[in-house]
Formats: structure tokens, C-alpha cells, sequence
């Protein structure tokens, strides 16, 4: 009797040994054949610097420094570096919007334009005359933007502006034919 | 019979060796090698896989590219206030897929915005009461707090009520986030599950990660007290984490204020899955011990303070599309807007003079007109008022030789003019044929002695008549 209870749990321990190793092996085979696997690329290599300037927003906030008493009300902004400009050597155009900028001073390593605007309220007279002055200075390690104007009311008509119709500013090389 | 009872048990022998065997490897394995496995998730641009072949139309300008491109999982927008001229202002968004199709219908963008530099802290759910156990394998049994169901649940279910929080969805934002009235926008919740895209393929992401702390089981008699062992709390990450995170990211960099990309890694906050298209579920990952997940963080910090809610990168500051910090706001309303542009011999368009001029023999002089890529430059500009200055005896003409007898042929013919401006003295000045029609000429201004001739097959405009 003694005999065959001890059969029996030799039974009992040899299947839950070899259930134990079907477990086990299982494990054993998925950790052994795991893989390091990498889902997808990251690419931002291309975000430090630009070929031609390019500026775009929704909107243009412009400040005044309280300590400054030229009424003079900016928007300021750094920017990627852009390695391939030379306004000695290139001719470029400005645009911003949906206009052409003549009379740009383009220098080697910046761009200063005036755009004057003028606002018209329904019955076709003009409620306000702004003018925006740009400046885009190339340095060696970013770009920086200035827009700037004179007095809050042009500021807060520049800025409705932007708001309505975005501001979308470039600087591009214009290739002379030959 | 007995024979094949002994092979029988034979067998047996030998498997149940065999199995020994196998679970002396698999712990020796799984225990002592430490074999890590780590994968790697990079969350790249969340742009749908439908404008990925829309970009490839060669029609798009690369501005319209850029744009389109320009989507990724986090986006913050830090206005610091360092100049002291507004408030001072944090937001991060992230931008997700409502279905596993990961197409540019399914965008949806979610985040989170607070007025002050935010200071949070994990969420700590103590409950002192509920004492549960772990089983440690070196026998020794540490205490847990914040484990219960009841700290779980108010842990999934925790929602920051310091933000405001706001839903992205075709072009507007908006905060459908009420106390009373339930939401019918995304709340930010630890059980919250995005649909990001990784590879081209569809994951899951959702921030339900936690750690715990040992706080010490502490003995107090008298006022001496003694550490006897290690009770731990957990704590719970929420969004507040990842937001307060993301700000420090931000105001640490090393490039300062401006728009820049960094690469965060989310592993300690986020846990994220593959979706499996064909079974319809999410691929359960129960080889990989580590997950290491990147994501690109695009941000804006500026040193400025914000001033209104179009600087919001929700378009609303606290709840209010409107907001402004000004007092007395200017009246802005206005019907168009006209680009002036003030001409003279001077005007140069791409590097080329924008007026160009004919010698005549028969009447001695030049003839001025605007060239043809000037013509065409304004053809192109709608709401242009266009202003041009003849000065016949300014400096340039006078050192180059030119002496302007006239308007050519044709020579602004269908270009919109405000205001025409000729000064200077001459006897006559003569107007081609058709040297201002089209043209809409509001003002014509001139000296007193300069006498006109041909004008009235010049132009077809009425105008008013200024002598200057």
C-alpha cells in the first residue's frame, strides 16, 4: 500500500516537473530568441538651420519697452541660422504676403524693408496708415527678426492684420539668366 | 508487458531529467544572465498616411509642405515672461489619431494650458489604511501604501483641475471640460489611450506609470524614534507630470528662446503597445523587459510674456478667445488694407531698374514707362496702391543725362495707380497714346508751368487735378 501511494506521488511529481518544464521552456525559448527591435526613425537633424529664410505665423504680437520713449513698438523673434545667404554676391527678393518688397537695403549679412499700409474702413476712407519696418540680420549662429512700428494704434492695426491674414515672410535668391 | 512498462518508466526517467534539466536553464537563464532586452519606439511626425502621398504633389510650394509636415506628438509653448511686458504662460499639446486608419480625418489634438510657472508633484494617493503585502524572494515582506483599489482608482481617475484643457478638432479649439455637466472632450486621465502613429504603424500610448518610495516604517517612543523597516508609497504620474517635465526641458535648454525640436524620452511615464490590424488587438509585448520610447518635442519659448490669445498655440487664454491684457484696446475694424508702394527713379525690382527710358530724336529726350516685369509685378499683387514720383530735375537724371520729355507709349498702361506726381521744369511734357489707360488714376499731381500734351488720348480715367 505504502508502495504504491509513494508510486503514485513519484507520478504526480513527474508530471508537474515535466508541466513545469513545458512552462519553463516556453519562457525559456521566448527570452532567448527576444530581439531588440526599433519601430520608426527620429529626424531632426534638418531643424537647425535653413537654405533660404522662411518665416511664417498665425499671428504678430507687438511689444513696447516701457523704458524706451520713441513710441516704438516691436516684434522680435530668433530664428534658424541661414548659412547660405550674401546679399554682396546675390540678388534676393523679399516677399511678405501675397507682396513683393522693392527698395529692400540689402546688405551682406541683412535685410531692412519699409511697407507701408493703409487700412480702409466700409465706406472706402482710410482709418489708418501704418508703416512696418523689417529688419533680418544673418548671424553666424541664428537669424534674428525684427518688425517694427511707431505708436500703438499702428501696432494694434499690424497686428489685426497678421491675425486676419497670417504673416508669411521669405527671402529668396533670384537666379540671373545667363 | 513488463518490458514495456520499463521503457515506459524509462521514458518517464528521461523527461522528467530532460525537464529538470530545462528548469535549471530557464532559472539559470532567466535569474543570473540578465540577458535585458531593450526595443526602441520613435514617435516621429504624426502626419496621416493620406498626405504622405499628398505631399509628394510636386503642385505643393514647400511652404504648404513644411506646414503639413509640421505635426508631432508634443508641442509646447512657453511664453516666460522674463521682459515682464505680459503673463507669463505654459502649453503643451499632443496631436493624435481618433482611429487606427492614422489619416489626416482622424487628427484630433488634446492639451493642456496653465497661467504661472506650474510646480506639481505626483500624484500621492496615501491611504494609510490599506496595507497590502508583497511577497519579496528574500523573504523579507515590504508594506505598500497607495496600492489599494481605492487609490487606484482615484489615481486612473485624477484629472488636475489647475489647467485649462482644451480639444483640437478641424481648424478650432476648444474646452468641453465642465466640473457638473460631465465633458465631452478628452480628459487627460491616466487611463486615457492615444492613437499615435510609429513607423506607419498604429500604437497605443497612455501615461499609467508610477513609482514608489521608500517613506520608512518608523517607531516613536517618547520622542526617539527608530526606522524598523521599509514601507513604501507609490505615486502616481499623471499629465501634470509629463507637463511639468516638458517645461523644464523647455526653460533648460541650452539654445535659449526661440522654436527649436528636442528628443524626450517618455519611457518612465508612458506605456505603449502595437496595434495588430489583422487580430483587431493590441499585440501584448511579454518578451521586451525594457521599452525605451523617444518622441520628438517641438517648442516654442519666447522671453516675452503673452499678451493676447492669438499667441496661444490654442488660440484662447483661460477659456477666453478675446483675452488681452491691454485696458483700453484699440478699435482695429477695417474693411481692406492696401500695400502703398512709392515709385521713382530709384525703384529697383530684383536687383533691375523698375522704369526704363526711350531717346527720341524728334522731340530731344527720354520717354519713361515701367518695364514689363514691372507691369507684370503688379498685375500680380491684388490691393496694391501705387504711387509714382517724376521728379525731372532731381539728381539722377540730371548726372545720367536723361532729360524726360514724356510718358512712352503704353507706359503704365493697366497698372493701378493712386497717384501720379510730375515736379520739376519743363515747357512741355508729352503724353503718348495710351501711356496711362487702364491705369484708374485717382490724383494728378504737377508743377504750375508744366504744360500737357496728348493727354486726352492718354489716358480714360477721371482724376482730380493737382498743381503743386
Amino acid at each position: 500500500m505504502t508502495k504504491a501511494i509513494g508510486t503514485i506521488l513519484l507520478y504526480v511529481l513527474a508530471f508537474v516537473i515535466i508541466v513545469a518544464a513545458v512552462f519553463c521552456g516556453i519562457q525559456f525559448y521566448k527570452e532567448v530568441r527576444a530581439e531588440s527591435y526599433v519601430n520608426g526613425s527620429i529626424d531632426i537633424s534638418n531643424r537647425f538651420s535653413q537654405e533660404s529664410f522662411n518665416y511664417s505665423a498665425t499671428s504678430v504680437v507687438f511689444y513696447h519697452d516701457l523704458y524706451d520713449e520713441t513710441d516704438t513698438y516691436t516684434f522680435e523673434k530668433d530664428l534658424l541660422k541661414v548659412e547660405t545667404f550674401d546679399g554682396s554676391k546675390k540678388t534676393y527678393q523679399v516677399q511678405l504676403n501675397d507682396f513683393v518688397l522693392l527698395n529692400c537695403e540689402i546688405n551682406s549679412g541683412s535685410v531692412f524693408g519699409v511697407v507701408n499700409i493703409d487700412f480702409y474702413d466700409t465706406d472706402g476712407n482710410i482709418v489708418n496708415s501704418a508703416v512696418l519696418n523689417i529688419s533680418v540680420k544673418f548671424l553666424s549662429n541664428k537669424t534674428t527678426l525684427t518688425l517694427a512700428t511707431n505708436g500703438k494704434e499702428n501696432a494694434s492695426f499690424l497686428e489685426q492684420y497678421f491675425s486676419d491674414n497670417g504673416i508669411r515672410l521669405k527671402i529668396m535668391e533670384i537666379k540671373q539668366e545667363v | 508487458m513488463k518490458a514495456i512498462k520499463t521503457i515506459t518508466n524509462c521514458c518517464l526517467v528521461l523527461l522528467v531529467v530532460i525537464s529538470i534539466c530545462v528548469i535549471i536553464g530557464y532559472v539559470y537563464y532567466h535569474f543570473f544572465v540578465k540577458d535585458t532586452t531593450i526595443g526602441v519606439n520613435n514617435i516621429d511626425n504624426q502626419v496621416g498616411m493620406d498626405i504622405q502621398e499628398i505631399l509628394k504633389d510636386e503642385d505643393l510650394s514647400d511652404e504648404e509642405k513644411d506646414k503639413m509636415k509640421d505635426r508631432y506628438f508634443l508641442e509646447v509653448n512657453y511664453y516666460s515672461n522674463d521682459k515682464n511686458n505680459g503673463i507669463k504662460l505654459q502649453e503643451l499639446k499632443m496631436n493624435y489619431f481618433t482611429t487606427f486608419n492614422l489619416l489626416s480625418s482622424d487628427y484630433r489634438s488634446t492639451g493642456m494650458q496653465y497661467i504661472g510657472d506650474y510646480k506639481g508633484l505626483p500624484l500621492d494617493t496615501w491611504d494609510g489604511n490599506s496595507k497590502v503585502s508583497f511577497l519579496k524572494l528574500n523573504g523579507k515582506n515590504d508594506r505598500y501604501y497607495g496600492t489599494s483599489k481605492e487609490s487606484v482608482a482615484i489615481a486612473d481617475n485624477y484629472v488636475d483641475k489647475s489647467f485649462n484643457y482644451y480639444d483640437y478638432t478641424n481648424e478650432i479649439n476648444w474646452n468641453g471640460i465642465t466640473n457638473e455637466n460631465g465633458s465631452i472632450a478628452t480628459e487627460l486621465k491616466r487611463t486615457t489611450e492615444f492613437i499615435i502613429k510609429i513607423d506607419n504603424r498604429a500604437f497605443a500610448i497612455s501615461l499609467n506609470k508610477y513609482f514608489d518610495r521608500d517613506v520608512g516604517d518608523v517607531r516613536n517612543i517618547f520622542g526617539i524614534g527608530w526606522k524598523v523597516g521599509e514601507v513604501y508609497n507609490r505615486y502616481y504620474y499623471t499629465y501634470a507630470s509629463l507637463f511639468q517635465s516638458c517645461m523644464q526641458a523647455v526653460k533648460s535648454n541650452s539654445a535659449g528662446y526661440g522654436d527649436y525640436y528636442i528628443t524626450v524620452d517618455l519611457s518612465s511615464l508612458f506605456s505603449i503597445k502595437e496595434y495588430d490590424i489583422e487580430s483587431g488587438k493590441f499585440k501584448t509585448d511579454n518578451v521586451t523587459n525594457i521599452i525605451k520610447t523617444y518622441s520628438v518635442l517641438k517648442f516654442h519659448y519666447d522671453e516675452n510674456g503673452a499678451r493676447n490669445s492669438t499667441q496661444s498655440m490654442f488660440g484662447i487664454i483661460d477659456n477666453n478667445s478675446k483675452y488681452d491684457i491691454q485696458d483700453d484696446p484699440i478699435d482695429t475694424t477695417y474693411w481692406q488694407e492696401r500695400m502703398t508702394y512709392n515709385l521713382n527713379y530709384a525703384s529697383k525690382y530684383n536687383g533691375k531698374d523698375l522704369f526704363e527710358y526711350r531717346y527720341s530724336d524728334t522731340y530731344n529726350g527720354y520717354f519713361i514707362s515701367l518695364t514689363m516685369d514691372g507691369k507684370k509685378l503688379f498685375a500680380n499683387m491684388p490691393r496694391t496702391k501705387v504711387n509714382i514720383v517724376i521728379d525731372l530735375n532731381s539728381d539722377y537724371f540730371t548726372q545720367n543725362n536723361i532729360k524726360i520729355v514724356g510718358l512712352d507709349y503704353n507706359a503704365f498702361e493697366n497698372v493701378e495707380l493712386d497717384t501720379l506726381t510730375i515736379r520739376g521744369s519743363t515747357d512741355k511734357f508729352y503724353l503718348m497714346d495710351k501711356s496711362l489707360i487702364g491705369t484708374q488714376l485717382k490724383t494728378f499731381k504737377h508743377s504750375k508751368d508744366i504744360i500737357f500734351v496728348g493727354l486726352e488720348n492718354a489716358t480714360n480715367s477721371e482724376f482730380v487735378e493737382v498743381v503743386i
